[in-house]
């Protein structure tokens, strides 16, 4: 399903007719002006703060966004779809990256979320406002952070304008100590005597001696809402004089007696619909028509709009319109005054025709509001799912803490709904109880009754089997869950399928968790479940990967990346894991260019959705390739960042990939010291026999002992080679054949029998980079033994004999690669060229040639070229 | 107390916390002004010189943080809103 986003909450107001507030409207612009990074608008309800922002919007010289917010933005994900909406409503690429993992159900880490905005704001060399009305609504931690952070990072050209009743939890004195705050509060809001008159005299019409109008102006204390009202009571009252002595006690009382009093003056057909609408958030005419049974709702809505009956336009097409907050809230005691039984059947027709647009959320918010629990549970066992799937989870939370207890036990599909709910938010205690529910119901039915229901709940109790780590009671439960799903529920097969998989994967069984994984794809496909199938594809593309089966990698997340955009669907979060397979694929495959590419796009998804081990795995793999382009600080910087994302958590299958590389990059830059260092605090040691698990770590332990000369090198390479056939891990083999055949150099015809056999394994995958990583004796081996033409084509020509005036210059030596790229430099070759030569990208090219000249302190190419002849580098 | 006072008006109020609030938040969110001090453990911050739109948002930040609220009171004549007389609270005194 998609978002279904109100155009009129992201269209500022049309400008009011109301009193101007010139000195105010001024305050605003100054603060614009003096690139102040917030304005504040807090004031109690009936102030005029949206009636002065709105006024402001309409004459500020800056584009306005504008997000009026209610009490269901106070989430996360939906604010952050309205917020991006109302900056897109600007500038339509703001905020672009965000809306896919937003629509995926997830929220960036706020300090992410706001850096993307604020650097894209940055770009466009204007200012924009955002105005964010009702922001007393807000309260979700994490959009108060997101809040914060955009005003601790903010630019020029962002300024933030919040309107709200009462001061955000916002560090509003450090903004004020730094003069970047600006504030317009109730004292300045209230009505002055010139403004009372110009509203009450001028506007209204009304002969008040000044007398009577000072008293106004005192009773009310210059409230805006309580003077126009009051106005609103005088204009067609007896007796003036008794109204406004009458006028005393707290604004909600003075409010309520002239409430009734303007209502009173009202056609009854006026009265009627003003408070039977007063239970809509927000309404059209046609709403209006449905609720009421009327067919007179435009008229009557342009009748408020001409008596000015606290009717606020939310766009400016005259199609939404909703009440002022305070005047909404007065209606409703009328409501239950007038027509108490009324209430549930107004609230019950706009669930219905809430629903019938297409708004389930509207829809079962109002069926609440009518108690109507069966319509309820109607409504959340139609739609659950579906909601669930978009992101919706704090909504669903607070349906179920709405709903009665008890009232689950009469829905196994909403026992099932939630228990995906929790399985989905990490809270696994709280699945087992609504499972036994769930049972508890079926138990009470005969078995036929609920076939597919009784294999959904098999699946979930799979689910969390397989996510708490009871792999075999994971296994019983999903394969239990497919035998009693005979009606062939497509999208119960593959969730069960998708338990399988997972614990499979685990147990490790490569076999059956590809198949299982392979089903769980293709029956949520068939069953259009997104989330489940792309789940099952990340599974499937790490695992295949993981077993070096690079071509089922590719085939499998080309195929995921290419349903995804035919459906111009926004990837899941664990997409993130896909890109980053498909990007250590095409780097093994030599395909550096778009291995960066989806390596990069892994790591921007990963980091908006906070998924760490999918960006720490990409991370790893961008490091490795941009220490084989000879930046080794580079590829420590990145190493670095992911140490420090998993500082932060991340699951413990990521840690050894992660050490793998930092011991690789230590080595490639000779510190066996902290190679070693790093393998000891890995708490494994290179006698113990190697496990699934440990594999990549004794991997690292071989490198490092063959650095070293140790010969424990030779017995762990074979016990390496012996488990890596056990358990089918190809990459290892692979990998420990190569390293094997570097320590047998000198013994040419081992050498050879075992670059032979890894040659054998590559050439079925694609394997090529393995062999370019591991250096000029490798690849002066495989020109020996006549090396395979699909190989041949990517090896580095012979590299130069080794510059000898280096340590007597005291320059930096240039690497393998910076050599081959100055002696392709000195044939006058383009960047172009050079880049088709060595099957890297132009970028790549451009990076080398920078550090070439920077080593060779030149400026240019012939400088370059000449230097490297003077040194004897060419 | 200021013998009418308006919902618009900034009034000086005070609050006694359970624990010992962080001097930064005191910093960050409470109006100029405002002294914070501790005695045993509470914390006092006055006077917190805001409007009602302003009180109302502090307290509810200190809520959402997790603080008890001991004591709030209009700063002037609150004599319950004192602490104890102490050296431990004159030597913690930090006007922020």
């Amino acid at each position: 399903m998609t978002h279904t986003l109100l155009l009129s909450k992201i269209t500022p107001p049309p400008a009011p007719s109301a009193i101007a507030r010139p000195h105010l409207v001024a305050r605003l612009n100054e603060g614009l002006a003096e690139q102040r990074r917030l304005s504040l608008i807090a004031a109690p309800a009936g102030y005029g703060k949206t009636t002065l922002a709105a006024t402001w919007a309409a004459q500020c010289s800056c584009p306005i966004a504008w997000l009026a917010l209610d009490e269901t933005d106070d989430d996360p994900i939906r604010f952050g779809l309205y917020f991006v909406a109302a900056l897109q409503r600007i500038h339509p690429q703001l905020g672009a990256s965000l809306l896919p993992v937003l629509r995926a159900g997830q929220f960036p880490p706020p300090a992410i979320f706001a850096a993307t905005i604020l650097n894209e704001l940055a770009t466009l060399n204007e200012v924009l406002v955002c105005v964010l009305d009702d922001f007393h609504l807000i309260h979700d931690p994490a959009i108060l952070t997101l809040t914060e952070q955009l005003l601790a990072h903010a630019t020029p050209s962002f300024h933030l304008t919040l309107v709200t009743r009462e001061d955000p939890a916002i560090p509003l004195a450090r903004l004020r100590a730094c003069n970047q705050l600006t504030e317009v509060r109730a004292v300045d809001l209230r009505f002055d005597r010139a403004e009372t008159i110009i509203l009450l005299r001028e506007r209204m019409r009304l002969a008040l001696d000044d007398a009577a109008l000072d008293q106004v102006l005192e009773r009310t204390e210059g409230w805006p809402a309580g003077v126009q009202l009051a106005g609103l009571s005088l204009q067609g009252s007896p007796d003036p004089a008794r109204l406004v002595a009458e006028l005393s006690g707290s604004h909600r009382f003075m409010l309520s007696y002239l409430t009734e009093e303007v209502l009173a003056r009202q056609p009854p057909a006026v009265q009627e619909f003003l408070v039977q609408t007063s239970i809509l958030d927000r309404f059209t005419s046609e709403l209006c028509d449905a609720v009421t049974g009327r067919t007179d709702s435009a008229a009557l809505i342009d009748y408020l709009i001409a008596a000015n009956l606290f009717l606020v336009p939310q766009d400016h097409t005259g199609t939404w319109y909703r009440y002022h907050r305070l005047f909404a809230e007065l209606l409703q005691t009328q409501l239950r005054r007038r027509y108490p039984t009324l209430i549930a059947p107004l609230h019950q027709r706009a669930s219905h025709w809430h629903e019938a647009q297409g708004r389930p959320v509207e829809a079962i918010d109002h069926a609440l509001a009518a108690n109507e629990q069966g319509r309820v549970i109607a409504l959340l066992e139609r739609h659950g799912w579906a909601l669930l799937n978009a992101g919706y989870t704090h909504a669903l939370e607070r349906w179920l803490h709405a709903l009665p207890d008890g009232c689950l036990q009469t829905s196994p599909r909403l026992c099932l709904d939630f228990g995906w709910m929790r399985l989905l938010r990490g809270q696994f205690a709280q699945v087992e109880p609504l499972l036994i529910q769930a049972e508890t119901a079926f138990a009470a039915q005969p078995p036929a009754n609920d076939a597919a229901l009784r294999a959904e709940s098999l699946a979930l109790r799979a689910n969390l089997n397989q996510t708490v780590g009871r792999i075999a009671e994971a296994i019983t439960a999903a394969e239990a869950s497919l035998a009693a799903n005979p009606t062939g529920n497509e999208r119960v097969a593959g969730l069960a399928a998708l338990a399988l998989g997972g614990a499979y994967r685990q147990l490790p069984d490569f076999t059956n968790a590809v198949a299982a994984l392979q089903r769980a794809a293709q029956s949520a496909r068939t069953a259009g479940d997104l989330v489940t199938e792309m789940l099952a594809v990340a599974h499937l593309t790490l695992l295949a990967t993981q077993y070096g089966h690079l071509r089922l990698a590719a085939a499998t997340a080309t195929a995921a990346i290419q349903h995804l955009e035919h459906s111009q669907t926004a990837p899941p979060s664990i997409f993130g894991a896909v890109y980053g397979a498909l990007g250590l694929v095409l780097y093994e495959w030599n395909d550096l260019a778009r291995s960066r590419e989806y390596l990069e796009r892994s790591i921007h998804l990963g980091t908006f959705a906070a998924h760490n081990a999918s960006v720490i795995y990409s991370q790893c793999t961008l490091a490795r390739l941009v220490q084989s382009e000879g930046d080794l600080a580079g590829a420590a910087h990145i190493l670095a960042t992911a140490e420090t994302l998993l500082g932060q958590g991340a699951p413990e299958w990521v840690r050894p990939e992660l050490l793998a590389q930092q011991v690789a990059l230590a080595l490639a830059a000779g510190d066996l010291a902290t190679a070693s260092a790093h393998l000891r605090r890995s708490g494994i040691t290179p006698d113990e026999p190697a496990t699934h698990g440990t594999l990549l770590v004794h991997l690292s332990w071989l490198r490092l002992l063959l650095a070293q000369r140790d010969p424990r090198a030779t017995d762990l390479a074979q016990h390496l080679i012996s488990v890596a056939e056990t358990t089918g891990r190809c990459d290892i083999l692979l990998r420990t054949l190569i390293l094997s055949a570097q320590c047998y150099q000198h013994d040419q015809p081992t050498a050879t029998r075992l670059l032979n056999r890894a040659l054998a394994i590559a050439e079925a995958e694609g394997y090529v980079r393995i062999f370019l990583e591991a250096g000029e004796a490798i690849s002066h081996l495989l020109r020996q033994i006549g090396c395979p033409p699909w190989l041949a084509i990517h090896l580095p020509p012979p590299a130069p004999a080794a510059p000898r005036q280096i340590t007597a210059t005291g320059l930096e030596p240039l690497s393998e690669r910076e050599a081959t790229v100055l002696r392709l430099l000195a044939q006058g070759l383009t960047y172009a060229a050079i880049a088709e030569h060595l099957v890297i990208s132009v970028n790549t090219v451009r990076f080398h040639v920078k550090t070439i000249y920077g080593k060779l302190a030149a400026n240019n190419r012939t400088q370059a070229v000449a230097r490297a002849r003077e040194l004897g580098w060419l | 107390m200021n013998s009418h006072p308006t919902i618009a008006d900034q009034q000086p109020y005070c609050l006694i916390l359970r624990g010992r609030i962080d001097e930064e938040f005191v910093i960050a969110c409470c109006p100029p002004g405002a002294v914070l001090s501790y005695t045993g453990d509470t914390s006092r911050i006055a006077p917190i010189r805001t409007d009602q739109a302003g009180i109302l948002g502090l307290l509810r930040h200190l809520h959402n943080l997790g603080y008890v609220i001991l004591a709030f009171t209009h700063e002037e004549g609150a004599s319950s809103c004192r602490p104890n007389p102490s050296p431990a609270a004159a030597s913690s005194k930090s006007p922020v």
